[in-house]
């Protein structure tokens, strides 16, 4: 806890330098940013990408690229409003935000962890007899956190349509609403199929590449575990870009994101969250995102 | 020097060094094993010991640690934060297990991703013994410390997190530590031997450098002891002992020097003793000749001429036998002083650098003999020799009494005589020789000629002696004649001595020169005794009054022993009274006519007659026949030889006269001619004997002679 504490300030401190630093050269030095609570790894994913793009932006005038890491999405919002930020690359609901606060724009999908689309489910143990949504009445559903697409928007959203009203709970141990959905978060998959599995709660959700992922939820597990609920597929991630971002230079990015290929930059993208290329937006996106952020601003929480 | 005895004492050092160097360190080696060994056993005690403290302390901090990060991920089942914070530990090999349980004991947590033993009781998978409790624990069970590290909120325990941590790793590692002990213990050992040896050695090399320096410095003196000891064994008189030092070995060194001097003083006396003449305290014969030796030498280096004078005391003989060896030895230590007083004169005159080369020295009995280097010429010799004959002339008194003795000098010169000690000293005595007989107080320098003359006269007086006993001597008989009858009434005896290399030599040749040696008493004996025998044996049968004649020489008179025993023989042979007569010249009865009388007396009573031989060349005083018991006279051969030349009559004549008228018979020697049978004959002449009746010949022609002639009756 201390030590992820420390990591934090240390990243602020270096991203306050070069904010610092950039402050003069704006025009030159691109900016990715992505919210995250594992900098460490996260940066080692983006950090190639944005070399290669500075790499290959100079004729629009971009010679260098940087990463910054937020923990906290009002921040990342602060810092793309302002044009601190110029590129980000996220999942749904954050993008969905950040394109209605921040004026952030989409510009293409992005096929992370090799998914074109991705699906939450909606599990609970074989044991609880739960079978659908209805059955969760009174019980409680574990979300990762607040910030997911696949494990809280999504979900909440399906059971809200469900008729499904909800209720947050801040731990394990509070007491619970007997006529709604009692949501809390586990803050990660492990512990949102642990939880389920150990019966401390009676339902988790989680996006099928993790239900997929042996390592995330071992087979063992998943047999003792019902899907009582499939969602449509969404998109899996979105490059956006920051609306102070020159339309040149934006198009300039779009168009070298979409030159790579699995083939011709098959390594590059892999080590981009493991991405297996990008795809042009269509119309349903934006609609997508702009139901995601009014759905959400309607919960309280 | 392979025994010395800084090789002996460097040897035990040595021994001695290796032996205490080689028990010190076996007795390092001993300790050192038993030290290593207790070392290593209680310190994998201690360690194990320690390591275990430091083990449940380690696994306590841990625990504790982990428990006080965990409360916020166990309360709120953060699994993945639980499992991130046991991960680490789970993974630790030494971490037997990490369970978090809560307060009734069921299982949170249990590190795995899966989470397996969720929800079990705790008990089921602690190990027998281990109690369930929610309070802190710390056991070792086994090879296992199992911790139990309450997690809190507040005051209250809501969970329990327990690890168990093995320490085999750890006695693994105090194991290895043991052996890496046990092997650094074994080199420390073995560096100790190396180093030890090393030690030995050096103390060895020490023991050398110090048996070296011994040798060479302590020993030293003792060294230069010897060595001074051989140097004075050697001949280097002048050595000193003394080493100037307080310890032993300056006493040794006062000690040897002590010695030294009592062997000079010894040497000294026996120098003197072998060096000097223990009657005149002069040089003796040898310290003369290495004198001389010396002289010689320096003389032919510097071309220098040196002279030796060799000294005889003439009738020295005569003091020794009349008055006695004491009086003799006095009277030769007076010689020497006056010769000395002599040389002490002489030197100055003598222009020498060193004056003790003028040296004086005594051969032996009357001899002495002088070095003078740097003689200039003779004449200074002759003065010399001259003034050594004058001093020694003047009379001796000794014991109130006055003895005349005189001095005959022979002069030899080198290089001019001889280059050697010997032939010089013997061409000396040569000179001396010639001196003598040239007369008595007389110098001869020396002549080569000497040698022959000398050399033969004494030779044979060397010879005489052995001629005796190897027969070499013979008589000869010449008959004596009736000169009235030509009858033959007796015969001379005359020695004949054929000598083996020379031939027959003369009796005039050789007698004379026996006459002055001590040999002439024993030739005198010698030939009376075989004519005795001759007589007795093979004359008296043919001739019983038949008259034998024996010369007996002048010189034995002086004999005291020669009266008895001529005495004997005659009484041994048992002649017939009046057969032997015995012949002496006139002279040797003459130097003491009393003492000669009484010898002559003697004899005669034995019944043997006395003749005086040579008649008329003595003192032709015809007084003293009075006062001889004589028989009858043999006229000298001389005056018989003059007769042809028409003298010599009248002392014939008278001779006769004389004879006849004292009642002695004459017999006229060497008559060869029938004129001088005549006259002799006719002048009245008893007997005569000559060549004209026989020549002496041996004994055999003498009887052959007897045998044919008639028997005629005794006279």
């Amino acid at each position: 806890m201390l030590y992820r504490r420390r990591m934090r300030n240390l990243i602020r401190m270096i991203c306050l330098s070069t904010l610092l630093v950039t402050a003069h050269a704006a025009a030159e030095t691109l900016v990715l940013a992505q919210l995250s609570d594992r900098p460490k790894k996260d940066f080692k994913q983006l950090r190639p990408m944005a070399k290669y793009v500075a790499q290959h932006l100079g004729h629009v005038g971009i010679t260098r690229a940087e990463v910054r890491l937020f923990s906290e999405l009002d921040e990342l919002i602060e810092a793309v409003k302002k044009g601190e930020v110029h590129w980000v690359t996220e999942t749904p609901y954050s993008a969905a935000v950040l394109v209605h606060e921040a004026d952030a724009i989409p510009l293409l999908m992005k096929w992370k962890s090799r998914q074109q689309r991705y699906q939450t489910l909606i599990y609970t143990h074989k044991d609880s007899g739960l079978r659908n949504l209805a059955d969760l009445t009174g019980k409680r559903i574990a979300f990762e956190h607040n910030n997911s697409f696949s494990s809280y928007y999504l979900p909440r959203m399906i059971l809200e349509k469900h008729g499904q009203s909800l209720n947050f709970i801040h731990s394990l141990h509070a007491a619970r609403d007997s006529n709604k959905v009692n949501h809390l978060f586990s803050r990660n998959e492990k512990n949102n199929l642990l939880w389920v599995h150990k019966r401390l709660v009676e339902a988790g959700a989680l996006n099928d590449g993790d239900w997929q992922n042996p390592d995330r939820v071992p087979d063992a597990l998943k047999s003792e575990l019902r899907i009582i609920y499939r969602s449509e597929p969404y998109p899996r991630a979105l490059e956006l870009v920051s609306s102070k971002l020159s339309a040149e230079r934006a198009a300039a990015l779009k168009a070298l994101l979409l030159g790579m290929t699995s083939d011709s930059h098959g390594k590059l993208l892999s080590r981009y969250e493991q991405t297996s290329g990008f795809e042009t937006l269509n119309e349903d996106v934006p609609k997508l995102l702009a139901e995601i952020y009014n759905n959400s601003r309607n919960w309280s929480e | 020097m392979k025994h010395s005895i800084a090789t002996r004492y460097g040897i035990l050092l040595a021994v001695m060094t290796a032996l205490v160097g080689c028990c010190v360190l076996l007795v390092n080696i001993f300790y050192l094993e038993r030290y290593a060994h207790a070392a290593i056993d209680e310190g994998q005690q201690h360690l194990t010991e320690a390591v275990e403290k430091q083990l449940i302390r380690d696994a306590q901090l841990v625990a504790e640690s982990l428990a006080s990060n965990l409360d916020a991920a166990v309360y709120s089942s953060d699994f993945s934060a639980i499992q991130e914070q046991l991960e680490a530990l789970s993974h630790n090999t030494n971490v037997a297990y990490t369970y978090i349980h809560d307060a009734s004991g069921r299982v949170i947590h249990d590190g795995s991703a899966e989470l397996h033993n969720f929800g079990r009781h705790i008990s089921e998978l602690l190990p027998p013994g281990l109690p369930v409790m929610l309070d802190a624990d710390t056991r070792k069970i086994g090879q296992y410390i199992h911790v139990a590290q309450p997690i809190r909120s507040g005051e209250t325990t809501f969970a329990v997190l327990r690890i168990a941590i093995t320490y085999t790793e750890a006695e693994t590692d105090i194991r290895e530590m043991s052996a890496d002990l046990a092997l650094q213990s074994r080199e420390l050992r073995n560096n100790i031997i190396v180093t030890s040896l090393s030690i030995i050695i050096l103390l060895l090399a020490s023991a050398m450098a110090l048996v070296f320096f011994l040798s060479q410095h302590l020993l030293s003196p003792i060294r230069r002891l010897v060595d001074h000891c051989r140097r004075y064994t050697a001949g280097e008189n002048q050595i000193r002992f003394k080493l100037e030092r307080a310890d032993e070995f300056g006493l040794l060194g006062d000690a040897l020097e002590e010695m030294k001097d009592s062997i000079n003083l010894s040497r000294s006396q026996v120098e003197r003793l072998a060096y000097h003449d223990a009657l005149t305290q002069l040089p003796n014969r040898r310290m003369f000749n290495e004198e001389l030796n010396k002289m010689l030498s320096w003389a032919d280096r510097h071309n220098n001429q040196v002279a030796v004078l060799f000294i005889d005391l003439d009738h020295f003989k005569r003091v020794n036998d009349v008055a006695g060896h004491e009086v003799g030895d006095k009277l030769l230590i007076q010689a020497a002083n006056r010769l000395t007083n002599l040389l002490v004169t002489e030197a100055e005159s003598i222009d020498f650098p060193v004056p003790e080369s003028l040296l004086l020295a005594r051969l032996g009995g009357d001899e002495f003999v002088m070095m003078l280097p740097n003689c200039k010429d003779r004449s200074q010799i002759s003065r010399i020799a001259t003034r050594i004959a004058d001093v020694l002339d003047h009379s001796f008194t000794i014991e109130d009494r006055r003895y005349t003795v005189s001095a005959s000098v022979g002069i030899t010169l080198f290089p001019e005589h001889g280059r050697s000690v010997t032939e010089l000293l013997k061409q000396a005595d040569i000179a001396m020789y010639a001196a003598k007989h040239s007369g008595r107080k007389r110098h001869r320098f020396f002549e080569p000629q000497m040698n022959n003359e000398v050399i033969s006269k004494m030779l044979i007086q060397q010879d005489v002696r052995d001629a005796m006993q190897r027969g070499e001597l013979k008589l000869a008989y010449q008959p004596i004649v009736d000169i009235v009858s030509n009858e033959i009434i007796g015969a001379e005896a005359l020695l004949r001595w054929e000598h083996p290399e020379q031939g027959p030599i003369a009796p005039d040749t050789f007698i004379p020169l026996i006459e002055k040696t001590d040999q002439i008493m024993p030739l005198t004996l010698w030939t009376l005794e075989h004519a005795c025998h001759d007589l007795i044996q093979q004359i008296i049968p043919r001739r019983s009054h038949f008259k034998l004649s024996v010369n007996i020489s002048g010189a034995v008179l002086r004999e005291p022993a020669i009266q008895d025993a001529i005495h004997n023989i005659i009484q041994r042979a048992q002649l017939p009274a009046h057969t032997l007569h015995l012949e002496l010249t006139e002279t040797s009865m003459m130097e003491n006519i009393q003492s000669c009388a009484d010898t002559l007396q003697a004899w005669k009573q034995m019944g043997a007659a006395i003749w005086i031989d040579d008649f008329g060349t003595g003192y032709s005083s015809l007084s003293y026949l009075h006062s001889l018991p004589i028989d009858g006279l043999k006229i000298d051969r001389s005056f018989i030889a003059e007769l042809d030349q028409g003298q010599g009559d009248q002392v014939i004549e008278t001779i006769i006269t004389m004879a006849n008228a004292m009642g002695l018979k004459t017999v006229c020697e060497g008559i060869e001619t029938e004129s001088q049978q005549h006259f002799v004959h006719n002048r009245g002449g008893d007997y005569a004997q000559g060549y004209l009746y026989a020549k002496p010949a041996p004994l055999k022609q003498l009887l052959k002679l007897l045998d044919k002639e008639t028997l005629y009756e005794p006279l």
